[in-house]
């Protein structure tokens, strides 16, 4: 069953000729870790606020579990994790907790057990009855997780919850993670950190200018396609012989002392490419390197700077 | 969970939240706590002169010949004077120099020895050189000085008679006698509020109405960083999110009015003669008080919601909020304003507030004779409310 599934969403926001999001269709099966990237601006938060009902779509549907969003059955089944640290400052977490727990619908003994289990995952017991004021980036930003898994939600939306934090917070928000998925929750990550995409999500989502670029599985979503990196360790002048190789037709780059890289979408004119120099003598050694996330994303999304 | 549920947690947080804000209520119950105990105690003074009430005058009297005594009783015997005896720390004179009282009157030796002279000749010689002396303070409006010295007048007048037609006895008062020829009718004008009456209302509707800078600077507060999106993902009917603003305001409001009267009726009698005489139907003061309170959290909502920053927010909104006050009549009475100014007034909701207040301690209105002033007040409330529910919508 798909825990979310949004089938041809369109929103563009008042004053704006562009549309924000445009046609985007996808799904995420119940159980699931899955990650949406894009760039700046690219329509990651207006595509979370919608799934989150903050927005409502100009056309499309967005179902959860099978239920519309709209229902308020379907929203009980939402945590989220906004991308600021929506916390009252003044008050304290266990305060906090309590205020969004009962929104939540957590009452009584309930609440109170559940507040206790999220300070214990997000490692804050010690700190409950502490002002916020008083919390580090860290505290803030576990407490800020801690809110939205508060109500063992079916589907935790994250949007970029490690922004700013040291690699001990981080770590914690790992495991926090990392447990709830384990418990069956849903996962959808959005962030700027492919490390954290690679570690935690196999499944990902790729979004630009308001258009699904790419959905797959993590793995299959950074090797398929481009960057099938051939590097040439080259006897002769490397930037003679990458100029060649780009002439012909070729991805191909310098990227250190006598050493090009050869990618493309084309492995059969790629290795064609390196007989050839094989034959002319001026290929010493070959290796084949795994594309990186990271690399794959800015092929998808291209390398421009995204300031607008 | 229900809306009503909703609603009650979102004002148990905004509750706790403006506990918490210590700035907050220092703004919205001290400094106005402040103003109505300061401005109540420096009005005295001006508002005794403008309904009448007895001038406090210093007496330094010297002679102690019979003309002297007799004078001096027949000063006691007058409602508008209130002699203010030296304590020995300060001399009569400068009792008026301090400000403790408002003239001082001298009767110099020798006095009753020149006035007997004078009067025996039957005007024929000078008077000699012991006058009757006397000196207002330079802050004495006019009208008020002339009215000195035409009381002085009648009582040297008064004097002078006992001692020429009855020395055995008292020549009956001169004033009471020419009530005998005068008629003065009633005013049907309201009459004027004590300072009491004037600020306690003033300054609690002053004080409703600054809460736009703390309920602003929260809302966008939880705009920014983040947590109005964070409530608006539960499934809470985003009405209930806008009461939430308004309901503990709603409270504030009316605990403020409390505050301020408290400090009318306990506070300011420790410090002065006066106390707040709330009329003769107080529990009217409730529905206006809610009236006003609902008013001025619809208006912080409708500046909140029209400003693009919390500091122009702050800023549009305590200024605005001194403007309104200023034309309401909270800092200059509105009665003591120009006639212009007084049709001017009826734009700010603050004007029709006090006017409902002064109404209920003047005349002792009832609900019905409130009903404009509030209901004025409720139509602002609902259009300021509509406006900001559309804006914050969005």
């Amino acid at each position: 069953m798909a825990a979310l599934a949004a089938s041809e969403l369109r929103f563009h926001y008042p004053n704006s000729d562009q549309p924000a999001l445009d046609s985007v269709s996808f799904s995420i099966e119940e159980g699931q870790f899955a990650a949406l990237l894009g760039p700046n601006g690219a329509g990651k938060t207006t595509l979370v606020h919608l799934i989150a009902g903050l927005l409502r779509a100009d056309t499309g549907s967005l179902e959860l579990f099978g239920q519309p969003l709209s229902s308020r059955a379907a929203r009980r089944l939402i945590g989220f994790c906004p991308q600021e640290l929506a916390l009252y400052s003044t008050l304290s977490a266990t305060e906090n907790l309590s205020f969004f727990g009962k929104l939540a619908g957590l009452t009584g003994g309930e609440l109170r057990s559940r507040i206790a289990a999220v300070l214990e995952a997000v490692r804050l017991t010690d700190q409950a009855n502490h002002r916020v004021e008083r919390y580090s980036g860290g505290m803030k930003r576990r407490l800020n997780l801690a809110i939205a898994i508060l109500a063992e939600p079916k589907l935790l939306i994250l949007d970029e919850p490690t922004v700013g934090v040291d690699a001990q917070s981080r770590l914690a928000i790992f495991e926090a993670l990392e447990a709830q998925h384990s418990a069956g929750t849903t996962v959808l990550y959005t962030t700027h950190y492919m490390e954290e995409v690679e570690r935690m999500c196999r499944e990902v989502i790729v979004i630009d200018h308001g258009r699904l670029l790419a959905q797959g599985p993590t793995e299959e979503i950074a090797t398929i396609g481009a960057n099938n990196t051939l590097h040439l360790e080259l006897e002769g002048d490397a930037a003679t012989i990458a100029a060649e190789l780009v002439a012909a037709g070729h991805a191909a780059k310098v990227v250190g002392e006598g050493e090009v890289a050869l990618g493309g979408r084309d492995l059969a004119r790629e290795l064609e490419a390196m007989e050839g120099l094989a034959k002319r003598g001026l290929l010493r050694s070959f290796r084949t390197r795994r594309p990186t996330l990271e690399e794959r994303f800015l092929e998808l999304t291209g390398e421009e700077l995204r300031d607008a | 969970m229900s809306p009503f549920t909703s609603l009650g947690t979102l004002c148990a947080k905004e509750a706790l939240v403006l506990v918490r804000d210590r700035q907050a209520l220092l703004l919205l119950f001290a400094m106005p706590a402040l103003f109505v105990l300061i401005l109540s105690l420096a009005l005295e003074d001006i508002y005794n002169e403008k309904v009448g009430s007895s001038l406090p005058v210093a007496l330094q009297v010297e002679d102690s010949g019979e003309f002297a005594n007799r004078l001096v009783t027949t000063l006691k015997k007058r409602g508008e004077f209130r002699l203010v005896e030296a304590d020995g720390s300060q001399s009569p004179e400068e009792l008026l120099q301090s400000g403790v009282a408002r003239a001082w009157i001298r009767v110099p030796a020798g006095f009753s020895q020149d006035a007997g002279d004078y009067l025996s000749s039957y005007g024929r010689e000078p008077f000699g050189e012991y006058k009757l002396e006397w000196r207002a303070s330079p802050l004495l409006d006019a009208p008020y000085r002339w009215s000195l010295r035409s009381g002085l007048s009648l009582v040297v007048l008064e004097t002078i008679l006992d001692s020429l037609v009855d020395p055995r006895g008292e020549f009956p008062d001169l004033e009471r006698g020419a009530d005998l020829f005068l008629s003065e009718s009633e005013s049907d004008t309201t009459p004027l509020p004590t300072p009491l009456q004037q600020t306690v209302p003033g300054w609690s509707l002053f004080a409703m109405f600054f809460i736009v800078v703390p309920l602003s600077a929260g809302l966008f507060r939880e705009r920014t960083e983040g947590t109005l999106t964070r409530i608006l993902v539960y499934p809470v009917p985003r009405s209930a999110v806008l009461l939430s603003k308004v309901i503990p305001y709603l409270l504030v409001g009316a605990l403020q009015f409390a505050c301020m009267l408290a400090v009318g009726v306990f506070v300011v009698p420790l410090f002065s003669d006066m106390s707040l005489q709330l009329g003769d139907n107080a529990l009217v003061l409730l529905p206006i008080t809610l009236a006003c309170a609902l008013a001025a959290t619809s208006y912080a909502l409708l500046v909140a919601s029209l400003s693009k920053t919390a500091e122009q927010a702050a800023a549009f909104g305590a200024t605005s909020v001194i403007i309104l006050a200023m034309l309401g009549g909270v800092m200059i009475p509105h009665f003591a304003m120009p006639a212009t100014l007084q049709q001017v007034a009826l734009v700010s909701p603050l004007y029709w507030g006090h006017q409902a207040y002064l109404d209920a301690f003047l005349n002792g209105a009832g609900l019905a004779q409130v009903a404009l002033p509030i209901g004025v007040l409720l139509l602002f409330a609902t259009a300021s409310l509509s406006v900001a529910a559309l804006r914050l919508r969005r």
